[in-house]
């Protein structure tokens, strides 16, 4: 027989190594990285302290007057470390929640994951000051959120619309909380908590980089190796398990990664809305994939986010608005496009 | 293209002398209970699948025949007893090591969206893959000849979304072809095609246990499982009833007893396999 053998396209190392990739996946990673560097180029000079594009290598080898290396060194770069890595975790989460729940709205945002950590926050921050650190109380309040959906979907991850709607009344209740929290604290703790309950990236140092890129060194090379195994598992449970992946192993690895990747990011920037519901959205589009593209969304989610940060405070309204407020004011659109498509779908 | 119709009992047929009896079946179910949440539906069942048989299992509505081929294909786990697979438990088996040997289309799985008939069938390789080595020669040649053998070269760039159901389910079939195993299990191939695809399907079923492998099948239709069956297993009420060629399991007193229903048994002019006639019935 003539077999035309012209294969998948692949991701050569030596002879063990044989990644399969996507060339058109390959483009747009490449072309949303140079977006996401233009992104960064243009916030770190723009504006009055902005640094002429010329000025800008001696400044960040070190060369630069104390005003420029305030700016760059001290209040932009690690914002837009912040916001690349934070907006890669949230992608990576929402490629891997919808995945799971093999439903777009099912994303960490309107499943009450970015809700639940608000309200851990919030406990951590106002209701029980210094018992623990606000991050480590946000990804508790994270975990409390998903297991409340695990619980409450009655069957664990395997029903996935069972869990977006469980995941819809999570959210609520958490939001409830934090409501409850913001009241019973003083004036000025309740506008601190408000403002990062927008989810915003203005004033974030090294350290919050930090935090959020270890989060990434560690958890996005486990996302890519379940990729393979949740794209199959998309395919319905039986299918999966006939191909030999256990469904429910997957799911259950695959959403702690998630859950830990979301708490991470909340930690350092707050509940930024909705780009973990549109980053994997847009890549799969871009890239006309078939599966999670965990590069993808995660490049898409880090472009995403520097760019609305970059609106944010270029906003023409006098003010410097949180990053969380653009992003829910697109997404929120973004999310009713979604809907009605669905519901058009399930009407027809 | 037609079945033999001479038994081919359990312990027949490739296995060699003296190797015979239950032992030698590539899979059997030991004594399971099969349930769903808290109900038995099916209670202390055995059942053998003879080795290179083609086997239909055939049952009223809810009589436990797709529940069986799920504990069977290990999607569903028995709640007692073992399935075994070559003598072995598949619980002591890993998932991955099984789908090397066992390949399963279930009754309706999910095509990824914006997914090309290539790529589909590809994925049927996973279990010969390995997380840094995705693919491989034997991986391109698998997939070809699976794609030959069901006839869906010519669409392997094509969206599965843009193709006829008859079309989609042969691709389906071309991804559990290219696992390369020696057993195939099929839940209801034929559910929602149309009598000329059901066909086309059946006989691209007789055409791969001709080759060699093992098939078992749940299908509604009696007749069509009678004509390309050399096994029947017959269920009611989550126990087999009933076993063996078609010819002994398809009489008029064994459907009455297994459907309720009276009817009468030809011979089928096109195949001489026994050919299931309701009787007539009064008009209400």
């Amino acid at each position: 027989m003539s077999a035309a053998q012209e294969g998948p396209s692949l991701l050569r190392l030596g002879d063990r190594v044989a990644l399969l990739t996507n060339r058109r996946a390959v483009t747009v990673c490449l072309v949303l990285a140079v977006v996401a560097l233009a992104t960064v180029l243009v916030t770190l000079t723009i504006g009055d302290l902005g640094v002429p594009l010329t000025e800008l290598p001696t400044v960040l080898a070190g060369g630069g007057s104390r005003a420029q290396e305030w700016v760059v060194l001290t209040n932009r770069l690690p914002r837009l470390a912040v916001g690349l890595g934070a907006g890669a975790a949230f992608g990576v989460a929402g490629a891997i929640f919808q995945s799971v729940t093999r439903n777009p709205p099912g994303s960490p945002d309107v499943i009450g994951l970015g809700a639940g950590a608000a309200a851990g926050a919030a406990a951590a921050g106002l209701v029980w000051p210094g018992v623990v650190p606000v991050p480590a109380g946000a990804l508790v309040g994270a975990f409390v959120a998903i297991l409340a959906v695990w619980v409450g979907s009655g069957r664990g991850f395997a029903a996935p619309y069972r869990m977006v709607v469980t995941g819809i009344a999570v959210g609520a209740m958490a939001l409830a909380f934090v409501q409850l929290a913001i009241l019973r604290a003083t004036r000025e703790d309740a506008q601190v908590v408000a403002a990062w309950l927008n989810g915003s990236l203005g004033s974030r140092g090294w350290s919050d980089a930090a935090t959020v890129a270890v989060a990434l060194v560690v958890l996005l090379p486990l996302a890519l190796a379940l990729s393979r195994r949740l794209q199959l598992v998309e395919m319905g449970d039986d299918a999966a398990t006939g191909l030999g992946v256990d469904a429910g192993r997957t799911r259950t690895l695959a959403v702690v990664v998630a859950v830990l990747l979301t708490g991470a990011a909340v930690a350092v920037c707050g509940p930024v809305a909705f780009v973990a519901l549109t980053a994997p959205q847009i890549a799969r589009r871009l890239t006309r994939s078939s599966g999670p593209g965990m590069v993808a969304a995660a490049v898409t989610g880090a472009t995403l986010l520097v760019l609305a940060d970059l609106l944010a405070q270029r906003l023409p309204f006098g003010v410097q608005y949180p990053v969380g407020i653009v992003t829910a004011g697109l997404g929120g659109v973004y999310l009713a496009f979604l809907l009605v498509r669905e519901w058009r779908r399930g009407a027809v | 293209m037609t079945p033999t119709t001479t038994a081919a009992g359990p312990g027949s047929g490739a296995t060699g002398p003296g190797v015979t009896g239950p032992a030698a079946a590539p899979l059997r179910a030991e004594r399971v209970t099969l349930a769903y949440d808290r109900t038995d539906v099916v209670h202390d069942l055995s059942v053998t699948i003879p080795r290179a048989s083609f086997t239909v299992i055939i049952g009223p509505n809810g009589c436990g025949k797709s529940t069986l081929l799920r504990a069977l294909a290990r999607t569903l786990r028995p709640r007692t007893g073992e399935v075994l697979l070559d003598g072995e438990p598949l619980t002591r088996l890993r998932s991955r090591d099984v789908a090397r040997r066992l390949a399963l289309l279930p009754q309706s799985p999910l095509a990824p969206e914006a997914i090309t008939v290539g790529d589909l069938v590809a994925r049927g390789r996973y279990p010969h893959q390995g997380l840094l080595r995705q693919w491989s020669a034997a991986d391109a040649v698998a997939v070809a000849d699976a794609m030959h053998a069901t006839e869906v070269t010519e669409l392997r760039d094509r969206l599965v979304s843009t193709l006829s159901g008859g079309q989609r389910q042969r691709v389906w079939l071309a991804m559990a072809l290219a696992q390369q195993t020696d057993l195939l299990l099929l839940d209801e191939p034929t559910t929602f095609l149309d009598i000329a695809h059901q066909f086309e399907v059946m006989d691209l079923c007789a055409r791969l246990h001709e080759e060699g492998r093992t098939l078992v099948a749940v299908l509604h239709d009696l007749n069509q499982a009678a004509r390309y069956a050399t096994h029947l297993v017959a269920m009611k009420d989550g126990r087999v009833v009933a076993e063996g060629t078609p010819a002994e399991v398809v009489t008029p007193e064994r459907i009455a007893e297994i459907f309720d229903l009276a009817c009468r048994v030809v011979e089928d002019p096109e195949t001489g396999t026994p050919m299931v006639i309701p009787a007539r019935r009064p008009v209400r």
